[in-house]
């Protein structure tokens, strides 16, 4: 969309409101009504016969997620109306909504870090942390710019084993296998850290 | 007061007669300082770690250390706040206001040192008080039930939404997106499934410690990386000219005012210590002849918010060990590390596990007087802590909190869920959003659902009768007013 349209969308809708507290507004209300709407699936799916209760007072799984959602709207609605009456400086979030351009472009590193957290977060069900962590810290100490190699293999390998030996074989705790092929690396791996220490 | 001098005695000597406990006290100590004062992780990021583990160790010794930890790592949250405007912890927001200010002034010994005694006086005064007052308001806690603890719910959320967010209405967003977090799992009167998406790892909700890891330590971690990426994080010449007692004497008054605040602000659930702190300095503010050299690097700035924030670690147990509700994030921890015990922090620990609480009290006593002469030492070795880059420590932190995350209940769902929280936090942080206060409505939510059923269910449905019961009425009206008041302040100030 050309600048001219969103400076024509600025002035005739959204007045003297920032673009970013009308999105906030939108995601406050579609997860409220994302959130009721689920309340309706709750009720229908209710199998404990606590909702056949004859007393239309009583409480039911989805009373309270229904005030809770409902709050929700109108403080939405309240936040988008002070605002609206206040008055915010579109001008301003113009600007910064150019530094939040300029903002991805600085943080490349941070999205990065970002992207590499969650995949850890997904693969580790199915690599485990024996064999995924070490390639995880590498990429975080790479990504923040590490690039000297005793820090990398320190921090990589030299902690990854230390925690393993801290926490698996003297606290005795249990720690992400991994599935199928990894499942056996690991193992080798726990009986390898068992041999030794 | 004879009882008084036996259970402190007893419970000195259950301290510090047994090796491993000093040792827990000591780590407790030495943890809460190291990891307040270290810039990205804080006493709660320490808490937060430790927790899966303290099953591992005996109930006295568990909460020994969450309690010490609590006492340190709020004073060490200080540190960070004064030298680099990065706040341990949410209570140390308005030391950042004028001991940054003192940092860049080149006053950063007079601060720190301001820090340590206010710290060490405001926390001893308060653990003496919480021992004396909290058996009496046990003793009335006996005669609470669901609808009281409901209005006290109530009542901690009204403060909890103006506290922490940059306008009441994100405040209010943000508690309220805390209380959905704790809707998923099974529903705690009838037992239903709710918003699980099928995913059964989710019939029990999300785990407590693993969105504290998530919405803390990561959250703090990626703003962390954004400020290195911009530069933010050059650390300021620090000189160690400590303040005169001649200078202490003329805030006597500011002392004796915050620790009073502290105290009585602690005492409420669901916001406690940084409550305290911004109304200590608040009335500093008030109180003072000259207003305006606040927030430009005023000693009396310091003073006030440290002895506020300290004075309320005592006082933020008494709702913990009296009603069974946590004052605040590091106190809920403590909640689930009774409950791992086995024991139910309410009216009846004081019949049941009576030793154990006033190890409690006793550690805690003994934390704020050990500060005193550690804060000393700290504060003349922080500064080379603090030379070790971030960027090396967020691996550590890193690893710490996934093995943390995962110990809780062997999940892998659990670590995304914890890096996912730290995304969710971070962004909500980046609004201006209020983390403290997402947290708070996890734990407030969870409780306030309950009570509110089971309070309505005794009283037959009558919300008339709910709400005229004595104290209720009280609780609900004081809530009401603090609703109206910020609300009022909110829409007549621009946000």
């Amino acid at each position: 969309m050309s600048p001219a349209a969103l400076n024509f969308i600025q002035r005739s809708f959204m007045k003297n409101i920032s673009l970013k507290t009308w999105i906030e507004t939108g995601l406050w209300i579609s997860f409220a009504l994302f959130g009721l709407y689920l309340c309706f699936d709750l009720i229908a799916n209710s199998q404990t016969g606590f909702l056949t209760s004859e007393d239309d007072s009583a409480f039911t799984p989805a009373t309270w997620p229904r005030m809770i959602f409902s709050m929700i709207i109108v403080v939405a609605l309240v936040n988008l109306a002070v605002a609206w009456f206040n008055g915010e400086n579109p001008s301003e979030e113009r600007a910064s909504a150019a530094s939040e351009g300029g903002f991805i472009r600085q943080n490349a590193k941070l999205f990065g870090f970002v992207s590499v957290s969650l995949l850890y977060g997904i693969l580790l069900a199915w690599m485990g942390f024996y064999i995924l962590t070490p390639f995880f810290i590498l990429a975080i100490l790479l990504l923040s710019g590490e690039r000297r190699w005793f820090p990398l293999v320190a921090l990589a390998f030299g902690l990854h084993v230390f925690l393993i030996v801290l926490f698996y074989r003297v606290l005795g705790m249990t720690l992400p296998t991994g599935t199928g092929t990894f499942y056996e690396i690991s193992a080798s791996l726990q009986n390898f850290m068992y041999s030794i220490f | 007061m004879q009882d008084f001098f036996l259970n402190f005695g007893q419970a000195t000597y259950t301290i510090f007669s047994d090796p491993l406990s000093i040792s827990v006290f000591i780590a407790g100590l030495l943890g809460g300082m190291i990891f307040g004062a270290v810039p990205g992780v804080s006493m709660l990021t320490l808490a937060a770690i430790a927790l899966p583990f303290s099953s591992n160790f005996s109930s006295e010794n568990a909460l020994m250390f969450f309690a010490v930890i609590y006492c340190s790592g709020v004073f060490g949250g200080a540190i960070t706040a004064i030298l680099f405007n990065i706040p341990g912890a949410p209570e140390n927001a308005p030391t950042a206001f004028d001991g940054y200010p003192m940092t860049l002034k080149g006053m950063a010994g007079k601060a720190v040192g301001a820090a340590v005694l206010c710290s060490a006086v405001g926390g001893t005064a308060s653990a003496i008080l919480m021992m004396i007052a909290t058996k009496p308001i046990s003793d009335w806690a006996e005669t609470t039930s669901s609808p009281e603890v409901f209005a006290l719910v109530f009542f901690g959320v009204a403060v909890a939404s103006s506290v922490g967010a940059k306008s009441l209405w994100k405040g209010w967003l943000s508690v309220l997106f805390g209380v959905c977090i704790a809707m998923i799992g099974t529903e705690p009167v009838s037992g239903s499934q709710r918003f699980d998406f099928g995913i059964w790892q989710l019939w029990s909700g999300f785990d407590f410690v693993v969105l504290i890891l998530g919405f803390f330590a990561i959250s703090e971690i990626f703003f962390q990386l954004e400020r290195r990426a911009k530069g933010d994080l050059d650390a300021p010449a620090v000189n160690l000219d400590f303040p005169t007692l001649a200078e202490f004497w003329k805030l006597k008054y500011a002392v004796a005012r915050s620790i009073v605040i502290g105290f009585f602000a602690g005492i409420l659930p669901g916001i406690g210590a940084t409550l305290a702190a911004f109304m200590g300095y608040n009335e500093a503010v008030r109180w003072s002849k000259t207003p305006e050299n606040f927030g430009k690097g005023e000693l009396e700035g310091v003073v006030s918010s440290e002895t506020a924030n300290n004075a309320a670690t005592g006082a933020a147990m008494i709702p913990l060990l009296t009603i069974g509700i946590p004052g605040g994030a590091l106190t809920a921890m403590m909640y689930s590390v009774f409950q791992t015990h086995n024991i139910e922090p309410g009216p009846l620990v004081f019949i049941n596990s009576n030793d154990l609480v006033w190890i409690v009290f006793v550690a805690m006593f003994f934390a704020n007087i050990a500060i005193f002469f550690l804060g000393w030492l700290q504060t003349k070795t922080v500064v080379h802590l603090l030379r070790v880059p971030f960027h090396l420590l967020a691996p550590i932190i890193l690893l710490m909190a996934i093995i943390g995350a995962y110990a809780r209940r062997n999940s892998p769902l659990d670590v995304f869920v914890m890096f996912a929280a730290g995304l969710v936090g971070y962004l909500m942080r980046r609004s201006d959003y209020s983390i403290p206060a997402i947290v708070l409505g996890v734990i407030l939510g969870g409780i306030g659902e309950k009570t509110l059923v089971q309070g309505t269910q005794m009283t037959g449905h009558s919300f008339i009768e709910f709400v005229t019961r004595p104290v209720c009425f009280i609780l609900f009206a004081a809530g009401a007013i603090t609703i109206l008041v910020s609300v009022y302040k909110a829409v007549r100030k621009p946000a």
